[in-house]
């Protein structure tokens, strides 16, 4: 059930109704955010409930049991109970047959052959973020903050709570369970604000990703060499902007679900294509998993606070990990690895502040965005193959597009709202959102009418496969 | 929180039901099945200069022939809306000319038309192996290509994402999953019929089309056109196989009009006009290799038919006269020597 889907709005509307009729009552609001949540997620693959289950009574216990201990070591071992689990559940759906694949010519010296272990068993949808979200509860209950959660079912929708759970924003536990124990923050305008934004997020799904992906990206990528050397460039800037408003419109869809149910989700993405230098955009890009990855995993290694050499390599590891974290294949390890190249490297460059005119600005923004660009190939492609195929196609400095006159209309549009003022934008959500509401409503119907007309097919967010 | 927030819903929901229902009223007054008002009268539409539209949905199995009698010919038509067509009367369609052309000889003979359409080839053959033995057919033709070419599309060119993990790559393409009941009703709804007509054809147009499906296609069609004739032979028939035609060949690709082009591309949104051609040629050969090495009878439809836009309502649905002259080349290619081998396993089946 995709965000994009008919059924999705079906399901949001009846949710939507009910939550009406339970609004003042607690205990059944939070049971009907759980069961819509859980209805959400079965509609992907009902099997795999049990996993979203297991881990949130695995971290659910394991918080309960460390606020009661005090002594290091046994709170050090519990710890180390809820890593294990949610980590082995990602180890076992996620890298296992990788990692088979990866070790099987090393160990077929033996004479053993590992493939015969590779099981056939589906990636749970959304593992790699709910994962994610229970383990910095977890962790935050270990480091003493106050987060801890004694009643299960508002536990249970912190984990499951179905606008974020399949790809985010990750929502740590002081920002969301707290907002759970107070009654919702609904108002004329904040539902107002949460429908814009829902509609914000799908036009950047329907009207620019896909229509990216659909009328180029995909061709281009999948048969790089039947293209010229100047639309493997057009075709590597759309998937810049397509891999961005994808996710970025997944991100504006599931906080504005959550605004029209009265609840706050982080902000995810921050017009990332502006960005200066490569730490910038990791301030500005998935913004909820780059500081899960600081707050959990760099600081944890030691962050800056240690030797240079061992800053860099906590740098490494931690973007080696971000890269593992988006997929088991080689070519999400070289886009991590790649980035904690570049991060290093930006340790060592000028600082932002030190640039003061708008030229050097924006001949830097142009310049990170096309090292961001090239890493995108990294991540988009399939194999190494595809990688040396798109490369030797660049080589032969061919010119002449195959690309329709419509793809580029919808690359520049793409281009030109990443660069509109964020303020302009957010005024004419203001205004819009006053404006009487059979006018609003006529609005939204036939943008649903056009972005249904305009969808070739059914692609799924990016996303939602990590 | 209450009632009075969700009115931008129902003002949305109100706004879509009406433009719904005044798109149903136009839709009805043009021939087309809705939801609220029904399905729309045949009626023998033989001489209309504007296409019609070609039904997507599944009809009801049609009942069985009565009881085989002896001396009788059966003949099974295995297709899909091609020879279907539910927009003309029955007896203007092509199996039932067929009937009438082999009535002549004086012999009982009955045409069972096992067309349906959205039908492919696979489900011929479960409906062939159902009601084969049953019905007892002694001859089963086959007329089929451009439902298949579209499902092969998208199992095959659809667009691919990167993938987590590297999977053994396999020839033959993955089902494609049946939409929900949800999205089966907005499908059959007329705001979607227009804007897949008015949009969705027109930003195909815009795609980088593919120009060829590839080896792997041709290997799933033979697949399924020899699963076919085994079927067939299993349940006592001797096979026929017909090769494609179309309104267009390649050689009038330029006359080609722009209502064509949108046909396709309403249906299909992976495969560029040219490669619609190239792989209705190759599948033709595919079908003339399969007869020459099964040693069963071919009619060459798109030696005949192909190249008479006046013979087609669309890219790839016969007007009466379409109808007329299939079924005349049929019943010549099915007056034609019977291949010797086939006819020694026949002869053993019986």
């Amino acid at each position: 059930m995709n965000f994009n889907s008919v059924e999705f709005s079906a399901f949001f509307v009846c949710v939507l109704v009910l939550y009406t009729v339970v609004f003042y009552r607690e205990r059944w609001r939070d049971v009907l955010l759980l069961a819509a949540s859980y209805f959400f997620y079965m509609s992907w693959n009902w099997k795999y409930a049990g996993l979203l289950a297991f881990s949130t009574i695995v971290d659910y216990s394991v918080g309960l049991v460390l606020a009661r201990e005090q002594r290091p070591r046994a709170r050090t071992y519990i710890l180390i109970i809820s890593l294990t689990s949610n980590l082995g559940l990602l180890a076992l759906f996620k890298y296992y047959n990788f990692f088979i694949e990866l070790s099987g010519p090393a160990i077929a010296m033996f004479g053993w052959d590992l493939s015969l272990l590779r099981h056939e068993l589906l990636l749970p949808v959304g593992i790699s973020f709910y994962t994610f979200q229970t383990m910095s509860y977890t962790i935050d209950v270990y480091r003493g903050e106050r987060v801890l959660e004694r009643n299960f079912l508002k536990f249970a929708v912190f984990v499951a709570f179905f606008p974020q759970l399949i790809a985010g924003p990750i929502v740590r536990a002081k920002q969301f369970l707290p907002q759970l124990h107070h009654l919702p923050n609904v108002t004329t305008q904040r539902f107002h604000d949460g429908l814009f934004l829902v509609f914000k997020g799908l036009s950047k799904k329907v009207l620019i990703a896909d229509l990216l992906a659909t009328l180029a990206v995909d061709n281009v990528f999948t048969h790089p060499l039947t293209f010229s050397s100047w639309d493997l460039l057009i075709g590597l800037y759309a998937y810049t902007f397509q891999i961005y408003y994808d996710f970025s419109g997944y991100s504006d869809i599931a906080i504005g679900l959550a605004k029209m149910l009265g609840y706050d989700l982080p902000q995810n993405f921050n017009r990332p294509y502006l960005s200066q230098n490569v730490r910038e955009f990791w301030t500005r890009w998935h913004i909820s998993l780059s500081t899960w990855l600081r707050d959990y995993l760099y600081i944890s290694l030691g962050g800056s606070r240690v030797a240079p050499w061992r800053v860099k390599m906590n740098l490494m590891i931690t973007m080696f990990l971000g890269g593992l974290w988006h997929g088991a294949a080689l070519h999400f390890i070289c886009w991590g690895v790649y980035h904690g190249l570049l991060l290093i490297l930006a340790r060592q460059g000028p600082k932002t502040e030190a640039v003061r005119t708008a030229a050097q600005k924006v001949l830097l923004q142009i310049g990170c965005f096309h090292l961001i660009a090239f890493g995108w190939l990294l991540f988009r492609v399939q194999d190494l193959d595809n990688f040396l195929d798109f490369i030797r196609g660049w080589s032969h400095l061919t010119g002449g597009t195959r690309l329709s006159g419509v793809f580029y209309i919808i690359l520049s549009l793409g281009i030109l709202f990443h660069i509109f003022p964020a303020q302009r934008l957010e005024r004419f959500a203001q205004w819009w959102i006053m404006r009487p509401v059979p006018i609003q409503a006529a609005t939204y119907g036939t943008l649903l009418l056009i972005y249904a007309g305009m969808t070739l097919e059914a692609p799924s967010f990016i996303y939602f496969q990590f | 929180m209450n009632f009075s927030l969700l009115r931008v819903l129902l003002w949305g929901l109100a706004y879509l039901l009406l433009l719904e229902g005044v798109l149903e009223i136009r839709a009805h007054s043009r021939g087309f099945d809705t939801i609220a008002l029904g399905t729309f009268q045949r009626q023998n539409v033989a001489n209309t200069d504007t296409p019609l539209p070609a039904t997507t949905t599944l009809a009801a199995i049609p009942s069985d022939a009565p009881e085989k009698i002896t001396g009788e010919m059966r003949y099974w038509i295995a297709s899909s809306s091609h020879a279907e067509d539910s927009y003309l009367s029955r007896d203007l369609i092509f199996p039932s000319r067929l009937e009438a052309l082999l009535k002549k000889s004086g012999s009982p003979t009955t045409v069972i038309n096992a067309s349906h359409a959205g039908m492919d080839i696979e489900a011929n053959r479960a409906d062939l192996e159902s009601r084969g033995a049953r019905e007892k057919p002694d001859v089963v033709i086959l007329y089929q290509m451009s439902t298949q070419i579209t499902k092969l599309s998208k199992q095959l060119l659809s667009g691919k994402q990167p993938r987590s993990s590297k999977k053994k790559e396999s020839d033959s393409p993955k089902p494609t999953p049946q939409p929900s009941w949800i999205a089966q009703g907005y499908e059959h709804t007329s705001l979607y019929a227009l804007l897949k007509g008015n949009i969705s054809n027109r930003l195909t147009g815009q795609r980088v089309l593919a120009d060829s499906l590839g080896e792997p296609a041709d290997r799933v069609f033979e697949t399924q056109v020899k699963e076919f004739v085994h079927s067939a032979r299993k349940v006592g028939a001797e096979p026929v196989l017909c090769t494609f035609a179309t309104s267009h060949t390649k050689k009038n690709l330029p006359d080609v009009p722009g209502e064509v082009t949108d046909f396709l591309f309403r249906y299909n949104v992976y495969l560029s006009l040219s490669g619609w051609f190239e792989t209705i040629t190759r599948f033709n050969q595919t079908l003339k290799r399969v007869a020459d090495e099964e040693h069963i009878r071919l009619v060459d439809l798109d030696l005949v038919v192909s190249g008479h836009p006046e013979y087609f309502r669309d890219f790839v649905h016969f007007t009466p006269e379409g109808h007329q002259k299939v079924a005349e080349t049929i019943y010549a290619g099915l007056q034609t020597e019977l291949p010797q081998r086939f006819a020694s396993e026949t002869s053993n089946a019986h």
